[in-house]
């Protein structure tokens, strides 16, 4: 499998896939960590089989008939402990070289943290690493048997460590969790139970000298160890401690009136104190070889506990994949072989968009749409979608190629070598490059990618920023050159006219504003500045048609009814006007006189 | 009122304090006591620690636990939060039944049961998020009648993602810096009983809300909206100096979205008497002294009278010219 590589910021920024990202919401430390690892695969197989991982998780919950059974999976995926990062070993595992993806999940850092702590060895391995593996075996476990053959054969879960769980559940009062017990050194029981004799000696003494000293000074501790006297109280209480009529105190200066007292041990007390300590440093050499026991154990079991790892981290992330599709109505994408043009869509939805839609209670149109030219080209109304279609677009593609589902009724595509965005807004440029340098250096970055891979390229308006009769020189030269390469498609959103190589390139154009609605609407409500901005979006938005429509033209241009939306957008009627009758003047210009018309048609 | 283990027991109890060496940590094995007196099981878990919290980024774990780590005598039964590396240490046999959650300079956080009565070291992760987590599971645990945090005061953030904590402040003051501990209660006092915010007021535009922290900075920025309410969500997001706050309340314009349970201060005075440190006190603040050291001896102390603190309080404010 090929390693994935980054999603570009600027990619992942224009598409907002980083959104969704984040909804994907694993259980388990590993599945979290998969989330962490997501990244931009160019291998066709390994795409596929991340969709089939995704059925396959959907299958498995599926076989899971009542839902007792469905909640007691994701508890237990969610109850599974991260073991020490040296028995595991899943790192990188599932998507290898990802160091420069986007890192989505927060889980890395307290993975980071655990494994700093965890030795690298079991002979320094202590009791949380012992706890550790187990409440990882006994939630593994409940997983496992939860799942049926088809996907434990799918995910590559298999048990084999039963007899490692039955040793270290000799420790602890539940399933979960752990201690060091007679059960696992014998040896133990003797000392302990001569600690807990000694316990109860030196208890038992203490009680007694805080009821003596109850009885001669009238001091009662009440379990606190120490108390503040009244200095002369104090001193008379130690007083009678030294004649031997009660127990003896200890004292230190608390203020300038009183004391700090505490009960001296007397002699029963401190050997009792003294053969406890002795004990407890036997108890300790005792567990702690019970300790190395137990980790030679767990590293004797580590191939299988890896594999345990490997297995819980593709099925959890597969399974989170497959709540995210069923939440928003995401399908398995179709993948082409490279090398062919075509990206297909049906009913696909921009997320990200579509909920904004529904926060604001205007309609969200999904998009269909079909490429099957190295090139295309989108013209249309401002305000009239075109840049929402290539999101939508990199949204999808970039979702595929993560190995995700997409938001879409259908989705054909290819897999590409690389993704990339050109002239969106809001990329952050730096160097000292303005807007227009920034372009021509991405354009020079997709023109080098694209001669040694075929890729996928996005221009959202293009070389606006510079004169119009060199954006579009430039333009058409861009256009020629990309669709000259073979298996790199490129579509661009862009108000310049550009005329397309013959059978290598489509255009497309949104259907835009409504013109009868609109002018009607204008005429109707002058006062389009009274309005808020909330207001004035919706209605736009209810007079555009976000629908894209393949023109078949070799010509790219559509009207961009950039007037008609300054209007609604409640600029100043005079002023619209005189735009208005400039255009008007332009035109009429433009145009051949009629005389001039005639002649021509006469030579004809 | 003096304490006792009824306003413990069942709840989450915060301790609070304005400083290293203010008793917090001598309030919890005073509450520990009294619970224990009556049978009951109790899960301590510290709040980080003083002078340290979370270890600076790329630290190595400490391997031994510093002295500064507080150490308790618990008892068989009882929960405490520990770290991975002081686990060697104790002698209390303990049973690890959660964790890790959060980090320490003594490595992962761990919540463990003592199988026998014998000595533990506290440590608790500094972020709020795992603090709240450990709690969640300790006050869940079987057995568990109660649960007391060790925290610290410049970590107060801590209390407010804790499920219904109540709010106790351990002080110490002597005769040096009685004036001004008065003070700082007096102004820990406003904050904890700051007006709660009536929903119904909330119209737009009706009230300055700040989601973070609300500095002198930030109501520098706004010193124009003089008269407009502020909205906070909690005291946690308080930083403004003291006759900040005290304007701020006088005027009745700041408020809070959610309540702490603040159930008063426990005092421990050296070289003064409670009569003339209560001098310093407002006599609602004075009202709010729960408890005076819990470590004197109630018969025949010079603090016999503690049980009488509210008439010691009256009798302050009347000197003053209060009452």
């Amino acid at each position: 499998m090929k390693k994935p590589l980054p999603v570009p910021p600027h990619v992942l920024s224009f598409s907002q896939a980083d959104s969704l990202f984040a909804r994907l919401a694993p259980l388990s430390p590993y599945g979290k960590e998969r989330v962490a690892e997501i990244g931009f695969f160019t291998d066709f197989e390994a795409l596929e089989s991340f969709y089939d991982d995704i059925e396959a998780a959907g299958a498995a919950l599926d076989s899971l008939e009542h839902s007792a059974r469905r909640d007691k999976l994701f508890w237990h995926l969610s109850r599974l402990t991260r073991i020490p990062e040296s028995l595991a070993g899943t790192s990188g595992n599932s998507a290898p070289g990802s160091s420069g993806a986007a890192n989505f999940s927060a889980s890395n850092s307290a993975a980071k943290k655990i494994s700093a702590s965890s030795p690298s060895n079991a002979d320094a391995w202590g009791l949380m690493e012992l706890f550790l593996v187990k409440k990882f075996l006994v939630h593994y476990k409940g997983i496992f048997e939860l799942l049926d053959d088809e996907a434990r054969t799918r995910f590559g879960f298999f048990f084999s460590t039963q007899e490692l769980l039955d040793v270290l559940s000799a420790g602890g009062s539940d399933a979960e969790s752990f201690s060091i017990s007679e059960r696992h050194e014998p040896a133990l029981a003797a000392v302990r139970a001569r600690i807990a004799r000694l316990s109860e000696t030196a208890l038992e003494r203490r009680r007694k000298l805080q009821e003596a000293a109850r009885t001669a000074y009238g001091i009662d501790f009440a379990g606190r160890e120490m108390l503040i006297l009244p200095v002369d109280k104090a001193l008379d209480a130690m007083g009678k401690g030294r004649l031997g009529q009660g127990p003896l105190l200890a004292a230190d200066p608390y203020d300038s009136r009183s004391m700090m007292i505490r009960l001296v041990p007397d002699t029963e007390l401190l050997e009792a104190e003294e053969a406890r300590r002795k004990a407890r440093d036997e108890e300790k050499l005792l567990e702690q070889a019970a300790i190395v026991r137990l980790s030679a154990l767990v590293v004797a079991a580590k191939d299988a506990l890896q594999s345990y790892c490997r297995a819980v981290k593709r099925f959890d992330y597969s399974l989170a994949q497959w709540k995210l599709a069923q939440e928003l109505g995401m399908v398995r994408p179709r993948l082409r072989a490279r090398g062919t043009a075509c990206i297909q869509c049906h009913g696909a939805r921009f997320i990200p968009l579509e909920e904004e839609c529904r926060e604001r209670g205007v309609a969200y149109m999904p998009l269909d749409f079909e490429l099957d030219t190295p090139v295309g080209i989108l013209s249309g109304s401002n305000m009239g979608g075109k840049t929402c279609v290539l999101q939508t677009l990199v949204f999808l593609q970039l979702l595929a190629q993560c190995g995700m589902f997409v938001p879409a009724a259908a989705f054909e595509t290819v897999v590409f070598g690389w993704i990339d965005v050109i002239g969106a807004a809001g990329e952050s440029r730096g160097r000292g490059l303005s807007a227009y340098g920034f372009e021509i250096r991405r354009l020079i970055e997709v023109l080098h990618a694209a001669k040694n891979e075929p890729g996928f390229a996005v221009f959202d308006e293009f070389a606006h920023t510079t004169s119009a009769k060199e954006a579009q020189a430039l333009m058409q030269a861009a256009v020629e050159q990309l669709a000259s390469l073979s298996g790199t498609v490129a579509l661009f959103a862009t108000h310049i006219e550009c005329s397309l190589p013959e059978g290598k390139g489509t255009a497309y154009r949104m259907a835009g504003l409504d013109s009868e609605r609109a002018r009607s609407i204008i005429e109707s409500t002058p006062a389009q500045s009274e309005r808020s901005l909330d207001a004035l979006l919706a209605q736009i938005n209810s007079l555009m048609q976000y629908k894209v429509i393949r023109t078949g033209k070799a010509s790219a241009h559509a009207k961009s009814d950039a007037l008609a939306v300054a209007r609604l957008l409640g600029l100043d009627k005079d002023l619209v006007d005189r735009a208005q009758e400039l255009l008007a003047e332009s035109d009429t210009r433009r145009a051949p006189p009629a005389q001039d018309k005639q002649k021509e048609r006469g030579a004809e | 009122m003096s304490l006792n283990a009824a306003l413990f027991a069942g709840r989450v109890n915060f301790i609070a304090g304005f400083a290293a060496a203010s008793g917090k940590t001598m309030l919890a094995k005073a509450i520990l006591a009294l619970l224990r007196e009556k049978g009951l099981k109790c899960a301590l878990i510290s709040a980080g620690y003083e002078g340290g919290g979370r270890e600076p980024a790329g630290a190595p774990a400490l391997k031994m636990p510093s002295l500064e780590m507080p150490t308790f005598e618990v008892e068989k039964g009882e929960v405490f939060s520990t770290a991975a590396n002081a686990l060697p240490f104790l002698d209390c046999m303990p049973e690890l039944i959660a964790g890790p959650v959060g980090s320490s300079a003594l490595g992962p956080i761990v919540l463990a049961r003592a199988e026998r009565s014998g000595s533990a070291i506290l440590a608790g992760p500094a972020r709020s998020e795992a603090l709240a987590t450990l709690v969640e599971a300790a006050r869940h645990l079987r057995g568990i009648d109660a649960v007391i945090i060790d925290g610290t005061l410049d970590r107060l953030t801590q209390i407010s993602v804790l499920p219904d904590p109540q709010l106790y402040c351990a002080v110490r003051a002597d005769r040096a810096d009685c004036q001004q501990i008065a003070k700082r209660m007096a102004t820990f006092y406003q904050l904890v009983h700051l007006p709660k915010w009536d929903a119904s007021r909330a119209r737009e535009g009706e009230a300055l809300i700040f989601e973070g922290a609300l500095s002198s900075a930030t109501l520098e920025k706004h010193k124009s909206a003089r008269d407009i309410p502020i909205l906070i969500k909690d005291i946690t997001r308080v930083f403004l100096r003291p006759d900040e706050i005290a304007s701020l309340s006088a005027r009745g314009r700041l408020f809070i979205q959610q309540e702490i349970s603040f159930r008063g201060f426990v005092v421990a005075l050296r070289d003064i008497e409670p009569e003339e440190f209560m001098f310093y006190l407002p006599h609602d603040v004075a009202d709010s002294i729960l408890s005076w050291n819990p470590y004197e001896h109630e018969e025949g102390s010079r603090f016999a009278q503690q049980a009488q603190a509210a008439d010691i309080g009256r009798s302050a404010r009347y000197k003053r010219g209060d009452v």
